[in-house]
């Protein structure tokens, strides 16, 4: 029923409050965000006003308005080297193995973690399991490149007990992108799996309780339980997940590879710096920026739409 | 609760699972930590060291660059997680209130540049052009505020009561003055998580530093 009925004619006398009324009794409001304003407008959109070198034959000299439109030349030049497919390649490739292998780690990690009885041990490994996180690709790198030396590392001294040839894993080219998937989930399965066992919390338990009575197993019980209800975070991330395909993890590829494995290693985002702030080649590097952009957006709009029609929990 | 064969099963192998995880998560760090104080490096996954000798850290720590590099970490995590967390949360809290004109417009405006962003040279063309470069605030200012983070914190603020508010409105403060005495003391769990994922990923940002200063000038390095 509807509560506040008011004669039509009411209605239409009652002149709407006007926009600049409402924004100067939101004035404390708009002071408070004075920050964020201006670091938006400085930060994001300024360089994506920048980004026009994209289009343009950049001179510093001339400054970013001054400099002379190229129209698409740099994409023409872009799409037609050898190495961009090749690079174009390895960014799509290792991506999809990593969203393969770390999409759905921090999934079944969470499900097993919950399923832990022992509050001190479950505490503890989820503990361990957070601290990769908080370390950076930086060192990361470095203590990778330790470990897996083909002359002091210990993964190979154990190979060799094996009685397995020593392998340089970052320098082998059939060994390069299992190193960069490996090292992605062991850093991200546990800090990953925070959301998801969030999610978990939050279920209810009579459900588990219900199931138990009706006979059903723990194996059951997260099938037909715990999956569904976190299903919807599944899907979110999902979708960020796919959006993040040509976003390739540049500081991690950065760390780990070398001139031996750019075959297989050498990514958009490695491939980009290189051009760009080494080589100084500024108006080509953006357009490349620009290109992976674009596809990222496209990518996230494709698979919301797809996952809509699936279920319906979608991003928008 | 009875307790069936299969159920004993599963238990016993998920903590099995979950000590090799523990086991491969701890191996590298415990490996580089016995390898820093161990004298020389053998071929060997032992990580008992043969012998003990602090060298390693006496050569790092004698190095004058290392302070220098702990110094601006140190700074720009502090400082830079303050000034996040002071724009976040005055910003989240514009978003999260129903009574600001042309909401969806405003959430846009925010929300639009987690999608597009100018990307990497524009960036860094812009610090140059506002003579940032080679400052430490080159470091803070480019990515003081997540969109991210404040969206998650605008959700925390919708879903606080708005009774809290109104009386103080009532009492005549304004939208700061409830901010400040009512909001933030309120919602500190939300900025304590927001203040610690900031915190690391300011002590971890480490590229936008080699772009931002020349070589290797300012790196942190690992004590190995």
């Amino acid at each position: 029923m509807h509560s506040n009925i008011s004669p039509p004619s009411a209605m239409i006398s009652r002149r709407p409050v006007r926009l600049w009324k409402r924004y100067w009794s939101a004035r404390y409001l708009f002071a408070l965000f004075v920050p964020a304003f201006v670091f938006y407008i400085l930060f994001c959109y300024t360089p994506l006003f920048g980004a026009q070198i994209a289009f343009k034959n950049y001179v510093f000299r001339k400054g970013i308005l001054g400099s002379d439109w190229v129209g698409l030349k740099h994409y023409k030049q872009l799409f037609g080297m050898r190495s961009f497919r090749e690079v174009f390649t390895n960014t799509v490739v290792i991506s999809m193995l990593k969203l393969v292998f770390s999409f759905p780690a921090p999934i079944v990690f969470a499900v097993l973690l919950s399923e832990l009885r022992v509050s001190w041990f479950k505490k503890s490994v989820q503990t361990i399991s957070y601290l990769p996180h908080f370390l950076s690709w930086v060192v990361l790198g470095g203590m990778f490149i330790q470990i897996l030396s083909p002359t002091t590392g210990p993964v190979n001294a154990m190979l060799k007990s094996m009685g397995v040839q020593p392998i340089n894993f970052l320098a082998n080219t059939r060994w390069f992108r299992s190193v960069l998937v490996a090292t992605t989930v062991w850093k991200g399965f546990g800090w990953g799996s925070v959301v998801y066992l969030a999610a978990i919390t939050g279920i209810d338990p009579q459900l588990y309780e219900a199931a138990e009575i009706d006979g059903a197993g723990r194996v059951r019980k997260i099938m037909a339980i715990t999956v569904p209800s976190i299903l919807p975070v599944m899907t979110i991330m999902f979708i960020f997940a796919v959006g993040s395909i040509v976003n390739d993890d540049f500081d991690q590829i950065f760390n780990l590879y070398n001139t031996a494995v750019y075959k297989v290693g050498d990514v958009l985002g490695t491939y980009t710096y290189r051009l760009g702030l080494i080589d100084m080649r500024y108006d080509f590097s953006t357009a490349v920026g620009l290109f992976k952009n674009v596809v990222a957006f496209a990518l996230v709009f494709i698979t919301n739409s797809i996952v809509k029609r699936i279920n319906e929990y979608g991003i928008w | 609760m009875k307790r069936t064969v299969g159920d004993r099963t599963f238990s016993a192998v998920n903590t099995l699972v979950m000590l090799v995880l523990c086991t491969v998560t701890l191996y590298p760090f415990l490996y580089i930590v016995s390898m820093s104080i161990g004298g020389k490096v053998t071929l060997s996954a032992s990580l008992i060291p043969k012998e003990i000798s602090f060298s390693a850290y006496q050569r790092v720590f004698a190095n004058r660059y290392i302070w220098t590099g702990f110094q601006s970490s140190l700074f720009r995590t502090v400082i830079g997680t303050l000034l996040t967390l002071v724009v976040t949360i005055s910003g989240a809290y514009m978003l999260s209130k129903k009574r600001l004109p042309n909401r969806n417009f405003w959430t846009g405006f925010c929300v639009f540049t987690m999608f597009f962003s100018g990307g990497l040279i524009p960036s860094y063309l812009l610090v140059k052009q506002l003579g940032l470069l080679d400052t430490r605030w080159s470091l803070i200012f480019p990515c003081l505020l997540s969109t991210y983070n404040m969206i998650i914190m605008r959700n925390f603020f919708i879903s606080l009561p708005e009774s809290l508010e109104e009386s103080a409105m009532i009492d005549g403060a304004n939208d700061i003055v409830v901010l400040a005495r009512i909001v933030v003391p309120t919602s500190m769990p939300i900025i304590a998580t927001v203040g610690l994922w900031t915190a690391v990923s300011h002590w971890n940002a480490w590229f936008l530093r080699t772009c931002s200063r020349g070589r290797s000038r300012l790196r942190r390095s690992p004590a190995v």
